[in-house]
């Protein structure tokens, strides 16, 4: 039998260009906020899970880096890679440990400095985030030409422009100007948007997340110790991961990630949430917005909208507080920045921070379920994970 | 084009490989791909990797080949606002890049229109 785990504690760095800082100072950033509040010191933890892609960093061993940062010592520490997706990795397998018996106490730590190379330098490592050979070396494409041809493909199949997608932009970066911990944020209009240049035609500058710098963490515990530590823990109650194939051209549908659609099965039959109909028991959720055209397939997949029908939620303003089921009210992957080791982290610190109704004025969504899910993708649907979250 | 055909249960994996990508099974044949398809999904892309500066932007399509495997391929001979999907496409050789520091040029398949009389 698994043992029940929850968030005891969390933290967050300013995400952004963050020059003025190490990998190792920018995981101390979050990782002691974390720990302070938990009411722990680092030599309670009894695990530590680094996420890190770590392509363009200069740290070759970034958990050991973090371990010295914080005082975590001679337990087990380890480094986890699942592209974009790396974050929820760290928490799943955080998760996994503690479950398993193995240690009461673990910290998640995602981490990414992606401005220690230049954007050109970024643009190519990201764009072999799928099969080298054959969708890479001879083609050029960059990683937005990835997520443009599912654009392509579901303004052909369904009833959308280019102007439905920007919606996606205008929201996020709407609440992120109420998140003091988001890269931009500044509001943008619609026609700021769709002024902004192509980077892969039908996908624009301002349909894309930025390069970022920037760290997350919680601290999990097992259900005795987390009860001790707090009155309010947040704690995990859906886990579902997929994987894709690393060829794009191998997959069956583009205008849906099927590792989303899977993973997203798997966490609400875990979490005892109705698959038909899963807005009704969620209160809010992060949705992977690497791209905005990735906001509108998660709508889907994730079924808070029927097929085609993710566009009409966002003209509907149904993804807003006080909609169906309000989405990324922290700015998202595109206004909030998406330094991809540490996204997911991110994104669990954001729910925890909704749950417990200690959002910023201005984004704080409704609270009635006690219900939260995250979705966090790796590459072009290459990893899925849907994390669900309850008080 | 080289794939293999699957016996028994008729899949096309490209490129070759002696397992059937659908079935697992290893009663595999190779065939040449006539390079014929129509195009599924295609994006204009903007940015650019060193070595192909001056092919920007860059026409690339999904395509579905008329024996069944999709791949990713470049276009050529082609505008951005002539290309759609359910295009009809067929491969050539053609230059893709060069390596001006080594001399090395670099030729793959890329893909062009099907138009009437072509």
């Amino acid at each position: 039998m698994e043992r029940k785990v929850g968030i005891v504690g969390y933290g967050i760095t300013k995400f952004g260009r963050r020059t003025d800082a190490s990998l190792s100072e920018l995981s101390w950033e979050a990782g002691a906020e974390a720990m302070r509040s938990a009411g722990i010191e680092g030599k309670e933890v009894k695990g530590l899970v680094v996420s890190n892609v770590g392509m363009w960093s200069s740290e070759e061993l970034p958990a050991v880096v973090v371990g010295e940062a914080l005082g975590v010592r001679n337990v087990p520490t380890l480094r986890v890679e699942a592209a974009c997706a790396s974050g929820s990795s760290a928490i799943h397998t955080a998760y996994d440990m503690i479950a398993s018996g193995r240690a009461d106490i673990v910290l998640a730590l995602g981490v990414e400095k992606m401005h220690e190379v230049d954007t050109e330098t970024a643009v190519e490592l990201i764009g072999r985030a799928g099969n080298y050979m054959w969708e890479y070396e001879f083609f050029g494409l960059t990683f937005p030409g990835y997520y443009a041809l599912h654009q392509t493909a579901y303004m052909k199949k369904y009833d959308s422009k280019e102007e439905d997608f920007a919606l996606v932009s205008v929201k996020n970066h709407g609440y992120a100007q109420y998140n003091p911990y988001a890269q931009f944020r500044n509001p943008v209009t619609l026609e700021e948007v769709m002024k902004s240049k192509y980077v892969a035609w039908p996908v624009k500058l301002l349909d894309s997340s930025p390069i970022t710098d920037g760290a997350a963490a919680v601290v999990l515990a097992s259900s005795r110790v987390a009860k001790e530590l707090t009155d309010t823990p947040v704690w995990i109650t859906g886990l579902g991961v997929a994987n894709g194939t690393s060829n794009l051209s191998r997959r069956r549908s583009f205008t849906s990630l099927e590792a989303s659609v899977e993973a997203a099965r798997t966490a609400y039959a875990s979490a005892n949430v109705d698959q038909s109909a899963p807005w009704k028991h969620i209160d809010v959720a992060t949705v992977h917005d690497c791209f905005t055209v990735a906001e509108v397939m998660a709508y889907e997949d994730l079924n808070f909208a029927a097929r085609g029908e993710g566009v009409k939620l966002l003209r509907e303003g149904q993804t807003q507080v006080g909609g169906r089921i309000p989405v990324n009210l922290d700015g998202g992957l595109k206004a909030k920045g998406h330094p991809i080791g540490a996204t997911g982290v991110a994104m669990a610190v954001e729910v925890s921070k909704q749950l417990l109704r200690k959002a910023e004025k201005g984004r704080q969504a409704d609270i009635r379920n006690g219900r939260a899910l995250t979705h966090n993708v790796g590459g072009t649907g290459h990893y899925a994970y849907v994390t669900i979250y309850e008080v | 084009m080289k794939a293999s055909t699957c016996k028994a249960c008729g899949n096309v994996t490209f490129p070759y490989q002696p397992i059937c990508s659908r079935c697992r099974g290893r009663n595999v044949e190779p065939v040449e791909l006539r390079g014929n398809g129509r195009i599924v999904s295609y994006t204009v892309n903007y940015q650019y990797r060193e070595g192909f500066e001056r092919q920007a932007p860059q026409i690339v399509a999904l395509i579905e080949l008329e024996e069944g495997p999709k791949i990713l391929g470049l276009l050529t001979d082609a505008e951005p606002e002539e290309v759609y999907e359910g295009q009809r496409v067929t491969a050539v050789l053609r230059r893709v890049s060069t390596d001006s520091y080594h001399g090395i040029i670099y030729y793959a398949l890329k893909f062009r229109p099907v138009r009437d009389g072509s």
